[in-house]
């Protein structure tokens, strides 16, 4: 039986008639994704029957556990000291209907990590609850893809802490599906702890995608940049409400957000909710947007270049996405992705 | 060596914060009822249509939710306010018929000083009741209508009146828009002929003395084609301990190449709930520009509203909040696009200190017809200690391609090497902060008339002063 979600509520509510303080979600998980595993030596495994860390705050929120409780959840773990050179890589496939998957990444003091999540096949729901603890000046790079089949809804969330020093780098990308739910909430409680979350996108069709991204500062001199590009045509939607929320105590923190989006058809609808919230006076937080079609300007000097009009705005779109695209720490998944999109 | 740190005392309210008695006025009983909102149409001598508006909206209110979001507004309980407080007096055109509190009131407030000086009319609000309004001879010979809104709803605009009335802000709108529509009372009815330009402001000056009181008052504005008018409001009123609410309503109307400025100096006390509706509709290459400044309230839920509903019509919001102490001010704009070639701007400051609270909140919709359209909004904030709260909470919905919006904004606090530039040039640490933020608010502060412009910046010295502890 499908369960009844709101998920990727805000920190802070907004006017009701915008529609943006969560989203109500139906959806049912009833097996675990199959699951193709590259481990590199120096990670420990284990495999649970309940969540790791129930209490950690993600983004899209609390009924993800609930959602997820009878999928099999992958906790891996990294030693103190131990930085581990080449990545881990967890292919899921989806192909089963209603299926999901479950995963905590465990790094103690010292330690360095890169995780490649790729996420294929898909029937009906697909979904994925990931956290993340990282010790004193840990360092995790997670690059999440997301290249399901048409059709298939997805719910993603994601939740993290950081400890001192320690510095959770996030790459996202979404390429397929039809509706993806999109929730990640990072809590740098550690002093001088830092995350960078970068995502890309690019939606054709009626496909739709709903984020609600935090960054939480309680940490002295905590540092996020979180970076949102993408691209819509036809007649997708997006929503990102990205919230940095400094505060008290977390002095010399500083947040930065910015969104950058291409609108290709007239049809399309994007909304965005750019949200800082600050309750320390020593802290610095901005955000911009820029939201709309290619500049005149740009498009007059190309097209006096010899290109048409159409091609640029390829050439265009495709920039904003292979630039998240390269900041993946993978050249083979990098490699694969900008050949995929030259096909 | 120990941190420096300004301490910052509360605004001298003196100016604004004194009391008469109001035991002479006519009040309804308190709460709101069916039998409650009939005494006050009879008490205004409302046409049928009026009466029969006011039923309809409080069976809304009553039908609709409080808000779930922004500030609380627990402490406000409808059953405690007095909707209705009529002064024992009528309406004068000359402040010799003023009774001699309220025109001391006034007096004390600036307001015939300045209607001498510097404006083309005056309205003078007390509790729920219009108790002065005047026009100059010269701006009514050009046509131009400015008077209560009662007497308008009797006289020779009075179907348009109807035709305009709580139709940009109908009482389903929220569930203070639909209280005012059942208690309105009082407010402004202007209206500017085609092609005729006022080239000096009107003012209305509303004044809430009555402790545990609401004020409805309604400002209906019509700006016809290629006309001009700058509007100014300004408010205050007494502190008192009970819960006071103002839940005015302004619905401008803004002609195909009208231009309608609408300044607001917000000076209430922090006993009061301001959950105010202003709205503006702009036709063909009309240009609507509001000019906000809110420095008082215990709470504010105040988001100036443009409509472009022509192609080409134009919106810039240009703001200012101060909370201090007690105070959680929760203010911006929205801008609907609703027609190719519009364009907004919003343009805000927002300073936080001793635990104020404020938040700039907006909303930019762009419709599927707002082709070429741009808007552009960029919000600063300022934390002055590590005891308040400044939130920003913008949103935009964009559905068309054909747009281009921008947006900006940004969170700190007062630069330390400002501060010590100007200390090394003489000045006091404390007069160098109150420097950098009648700076920071001069966004406000320059579109504002001139004497408008000194009292904000008085305003903002005062809250800035302190001493270096």
């Amino acid at each position: 039986m499908k369960m009844e979600m709101k998920l990727n509520k805000p920190l802070a509510n907004t006017y009701g008639w915008l529609h943006v303080n969560g989203t109500l979600v139906e959806a049912v998980v009833e097996n675990t994704a199959a699951l193709r595993e590259e481990l590199p030596a120096g990670v420990g495994v284990e495999t649970k029957n309940e969540s790791p860390c129930p209490a950690l705050k993600t983004g899209a929120g609390t009924e993800t556990a609930a959602l997820l409780a009878g999928v099999e959840k992958h906790v891996y773990t990294v030693a103190a000291g131990q930085k581990i050179a080449d990545p881990l890589r967890l292919t899921l496939d989806f192909s089963a209907p209603n299926t999901g998957a479950e995963f905590c990444f465990s790094l103690a003091d010292d330690s360095e990590l890169t995780v490649i999540l790729d996420y294929t096949g898909g029937v009906d729901t697909a979904a994925v609850r990931t956290t993340a603890v990282l010790g004193k000046n840990a360092r995790l790079r997670l690059a999440q893809v997301q290249r399901l089949n048409d059709g298939v809804t997805f719910i993603s969330d994601l939740g993290g802490s950081v400890d001192d020093g320690g510095t959770l780098s996030l790459s996202r990308l979404v390429l397929g599906g039809e509706a993806t739910y999109d929730g990640c909430s990072i809590a740098l409680e550690g002093t001088g702890s830092a995350c960078a979350i970068d995502a890309g996108y690019r939606l054709g069709g009626t496909q739709k995608l709903d984020m609600n991204y935090e960054a939480v500062h309680t940490g002295k001199k905590t540092n996020c940049e979180m970076r949102v590009a993408g691209v819509l045509a036809d007649k997708s939607f997006k929503l990102l409400r990205g919230t940095i929320d400094l505060r008290r105590g977390c002095a010399g923190a500083v947040g930065n957000e910015v969104e950058d989006v291409l609108l290709m058809d007239e049809t399309v609808r994007n909304q965005t909710i750019p949200v800082i919230l600050c309750a320390e006076e020593d802290v610095v937080g901005n955000h911009g947007a820029t939201i709309g079609r290619l500049d005149e300007q740009l498009i007059y000097y190309l097209e006096s270049r010899g290109m048409e009009r159409d091609a640029i705005y390829e050439m265009m779109a495709r920039a904003r996405v292979d630039a998240v695209t390269r900041r993946i720490p993978d050249p083979q998944m990098v490699q694969e992705l900008l050949g995929e999109e030259g096909e | 060596m120990a941190e420096e740190k300004t301490f910052v005392e509360d605004v001298d309210r003196s100016r604004y914060d004194f009391r008469n008695d109001d035991g002479d006025s006519y009040k309804v009983d308190e709460g709101l009822t069916p039998a409650i909102v009939e005494q006050i149409s009879r008490e205004k001598n409302d046409p049928d249509w009026m009466r029969d508006f006011r039923l309809k909206s409080l069976d809304i209110f009553n039908r609709t939710d409080m808000p779930d979001w922004g500030p609380s507004i627990e402490g406000l309980n409808m059953e405690n306010i007095v909707t209705y407080v009529r002064p024992h007096t009528k309406m004068s055109a000359t402040w010799d018929e003023v009774p001699a509190e309220i025109k001391d009131t006034f007096e004390r407030l600036g307001i015939p000083q300045a209607e001498r000086e510097s404006l083309a009319g005056v309205g003078a609000q007390y509790d729920s009741e219009l108790v002065y309004h005047n026009v100059k001879a010269e701006v009514a010979a050009q046509g131009v209508i400015y008077t209560d809104l009662e007497s308008a709803l009797h006289g020779p605009k009075a179907d348009m009146i109807r035709e305009h009335f709580m139709h940009l802000v109908p009482p389903t709108d929220h569930k203070f828009a639909a209280l005012h529509g059942a208690v309105w009372s009082g407010g402004s009815f202007v209206y500017v002929p085609p092609g005729v330009s006022v080239e000096i402001p009107l003012q209305s000056y509303f004044r809430l003395n009555s402790p545990g009181a609401g004020q409805f008052e309604h400002t209906l504005i019509i700006v016809d084609e290629n006309a001009y008018l700058h509007f100014i409001e300004g408010c205050s009123a007494p502190k008192y301990n009970v819960a006071n609410l103002h839940a005015g309503c302004v619905e401008l109307y803004v002609g195909k190449n009208a231009t309608l400025r609408y300044s607001t100096i917000e000076n209430w006390s922090k006993n009061m709930y301001n959950l105010n509706t202003k709205r503006a509709r702009v036709e063909e290459g009309g240009k609507v520009e509001w000019v906000s400044g809110s420095f008082g309230s215990h709470v504010s839920y105040l988001y100036p509203m443009s409509v472009l509903n022509g192609r080409g019509a134009k919106s810039e919001f240009t703001g200012v909040t101060f909370a201090g102490a007690g105070q959680n001010l929760d203010t911006g704009c929205k801008v609907v696009h609703n027609a190719p070639d519009t364009t907004s701007y919003v343009n805000t400051r927002s300073i936080s200190k001793s635990g104020g609270i404020s938040t700039f909140r907006s909303a930019v919709v762009v419709g599927p017809k707002a082709e070429n359209s741009k808007s552009a909004v960029s919000c600063q904030s300022l934390m002055i200690d590590d005891i308040s709260r400044s939130d920003t909470i913008p949103a935009m919905d964009i559905r068309t391609d054909k747009a281009d919006i921008g947006h900006e904004a940004r969170i700190g606090r007062i630069s330390d090497d400002a501060v010590f530039y100007l200390m090394s040039r003489g000045i006091s640490e404390e007069e160098a902060r109150a420097l950098i933020v009648s700076g920071f608010a001069e966004n406000v502060s320059k579109e504002l008339p001139l004497e408008y412009a000194l009292e904000m910046n008085n305003l903002i010295r005062m809250e800035m002063k302190g001493a270096i502890g």
